[in-house]
């Protein structure tokens, strides 16, 4: 059988290649495990090569149907839940919990015949920018091993960037998906809150955590989240809306030329002043200039637009994501599942128990964080922080709100500069939060966000672009970035 | 909202959040702690008169069901409890927490 050794091909490519019998998911699903076994990044925290194989073989059988996904391999961020298989969530506290059950996302894609090739690193309970807050080691940037893959999805974007999985599943609080897939040069989805279900994700800010696609292109993202999306009656806040056919809207816009004329001369694209200030690097500046001057060429008509209290975005995130963090993990003290510190042996008292668990198996991020929200919730402090935050998040969806009104989708940078190199941000939290000013607002509102590669910046790295649309208008968003990239294959991004 | 956070208000949050701090951290949080206290501090410029606070960004439809319990398999319950390091007759073992003291 032919072997095709042309390698990132993106998941719908595998696919006509399964189609046409000139491979077998399990062939594809060897080829990526070995990849993946002589990985240097870090990327994988568990390789799940049993079930693997046997979804391979489901797919060859026929039993998976003819779906999009089927026999296509899929890296698991590590605070999704994986029936029988260790979810580390890349802390210790966590270091042998079997879940009892798997992630409704994880479901949903076993149904749809994917291949899981393995669970991946990731910031320590999804907190951080950099992916060196796991506990189980950073996950380096496939591009320079020197420098970082972005975060918390880290281990995700990397696997997908490096070859070792052809698509990823990450988790998306504050950026979480769309930052480490702008770093790594892949394509990456925070979806509008309730669009996909969160029973099993691994909570860590409710009102915020979205589960994400990450992939090579708009077209197997818009595969991926088509398969994820929907009600769940596992998860209260997820709505009952019709879940659009994205993977034909996108195709359409990828392969018929015409139709992609007519589709960017309706598009109005906004430009959010906000996002092109002060600690933009020049050269990812540049990239979104050139993705603005594509569209406008196109006959898409950019709008100036404001966001003006946008600017808070990271001082609210930074209240509201804490204070349900330090709710979220009070679960962690010893008594349902991780390892348990006992001091005193025997003579362990339950309060001593649960400080010392938690105190010497939470990483230094983790702790910073449920004690900025234990402070924010208590009393004496909740009106002047939680409560304040709350309203300004208000004020910030009443912004994007107001843009809708008059455009499709927004366009910006996803990250005000391109990878850093690792330990440069380390000792200083608040420059590392910084890396998220511009895909914040987004979680705060609740709307849907891509980031999507567009060029090369500093150093020849990877440039990521953001487009935002309007609540429940994926597909829109999705149809935008699949324009693009025709944009910049046709050489606009050069 | 300067100046809110000092060792002793750190070491108060650390109980609340049942989170045992060794020597040195309870300083370093607490630097960390105001710094970070210090950037949130700009929200208190914003006017949020007759602004109510929402909990999301966008308007969601809550959905509830039936409160009916659901009844476990032996296997479900034996996985569930199988996470905790120690339990006993599919129940968690936890140090003593009544009687048997001063």
């Amino acid at each position: 059988m032919e072997y095709p050794r042309h390698l990132f091909k993106k998941g719908w490519e595998w696919r006509a290649l399964l189609r046409a019998k000139k491979i077998s998911a399990k062939e594809i699903s060897a080829e990526f495990l070995s990849r993946a076994r002589a990985d240097k990044t870090n990327a994988f925290l568990a390789l799940t090569e049993e079930q693997a194989t046997k979804a391979a073989a489901r797919a060859d059988s026929g039993e998976s149907g003819d779906g999009a996904l089927a026999g296509i391999p899929l890296g698991i961020k590590d605070n999704l839940v994986t029936l029988g298989v260790k979810t580390t969530c890349g802390s210790k506290i966590l270091s042998n919990y079997v879940p009892p059950y798997s992630a409704t996302v994880v479901e949903r894609l076993k149904k749809a015949g994917m291949v899981p090739i393995g669970k991946c690193n990731m910031d320590e309970f999804a907190m951080g920018s950099s992916n060196e807050n796991s506990a189980y080691g950073p996950v380096f940037l496939p591009q320079d091993h020197a420098r970082v893959p972005g975060g918390s999805s880290g281990g995700s974007a990397a696997a997908v960037a490096g070859n070792l999985s052809v698509m990823a599943l990450g988790s998306d609080t504050g950026g979480s998906v769309r930052q480490p897939a702008s770093f790594c040069g892949v394509v990456g989805m925070k979806p509008t809150y309730g669009r996909v279900s969160r029973y099993g994700l691994v909570a860590f800010a409710s009102s915020l955590d979205q589960v994400g696609p990450l992939t090579l292109d708009a077209q197997d993202c818009a595969d991926l989240l088509e398969n994820i999306a929907g009600f769940d009656p596992w998860d209260s806040t997820t709505q009952e809306r019709e879940v659009p056919r994205y993977g034909r809207a996108v195709g359409q816009v990828r392969t018929d030329a015409s139709h992609r004329a007519a589709f960017l001369k309706n598009l109005r694209v906004g430009v959010p002043k906000e996002f092109f200030a002060e600690g933009l690097d020049s050269t990812v500046r540049t990239q979104v200039e050139k993705a603005i001057d594509a569209l406008k060429l196109s006959g898409a008509k950019i709008v100036p637009v404001s966001l003006p209290h946008s600017k808070y975005a990271l001082a609210v995130y930074y209240v509201i994501a804490v204070s349900e963090a330090s709710a979220n993990l009070q679960r962690y003290d010893g008594v349902r599942f991780g390892p348990r510190v006992l001091p005193n042996g025997q003579n362990t008292t339950l309060e001593e128990m649960y400080e010392s668990t938690r105190g010497e198996l939470f990483g230094k991020e983790v702790k910073r964080r449920i004690l900025l929200g234990t402070f924010a919730l208590s009393s004496g402090y909740y009106d002047a922080y939680y409560k304040r935050a709350c309203q300004v998040r208000s004020l910030i969806a009443r912004d994007f709100n107001e843009c809708f009104a008059n455009v499709d989708v927004l366009i910006g940078p996803t990250t005000p500069t391109v990878s850093f190199e690792r330990g440069s941000k380390t000792s200083d939290p608040l420059s590392m939060y910084l890396s998220d000013i511009y895909t914040v607002p987004v979680n705060l509102a609740g709307v849907p966000a891509v980031s999507m590669p567009f060029g090369k910046g500093e150093k020849g790295l990877p440039v990521g672009i953001q487009l935002i649309g309007a609540p429940w208008q994926e597909q829109k968003l999705l149809e935008t970035v699949a324009a693009l990239e025709c944009l910049f294959d046709e050489g606009k991004g050069a | 909202m300067k100046d809110v956070v000092n060792p002793e208000v750190t070491r108060k949050i650390a109980h609340l959040a049942r989170l045992k701090l060794v020597d040195g951290e309870v300083e370093k949080y607490t630097a960390e702690l105001a710094k970070i206290l210090d950037f949130v501090a700009q929200l208190s410029e914003v006017n949020v008169d007759n602004i109510e606070p929402v909990i999301h960004g966008i308007p969601l439809e809550p959905r509830f069901r039936d409160d009916e319990p659901v009844a476990l398999s032996e296997e479900e319950t034996k996985r569930i409890v199988a996470c905790s390091e120690q339990s006993l007759y599919e129940q968690y073992k936890v140090p003593q927490v009544i009687g048997g003291g001063e």
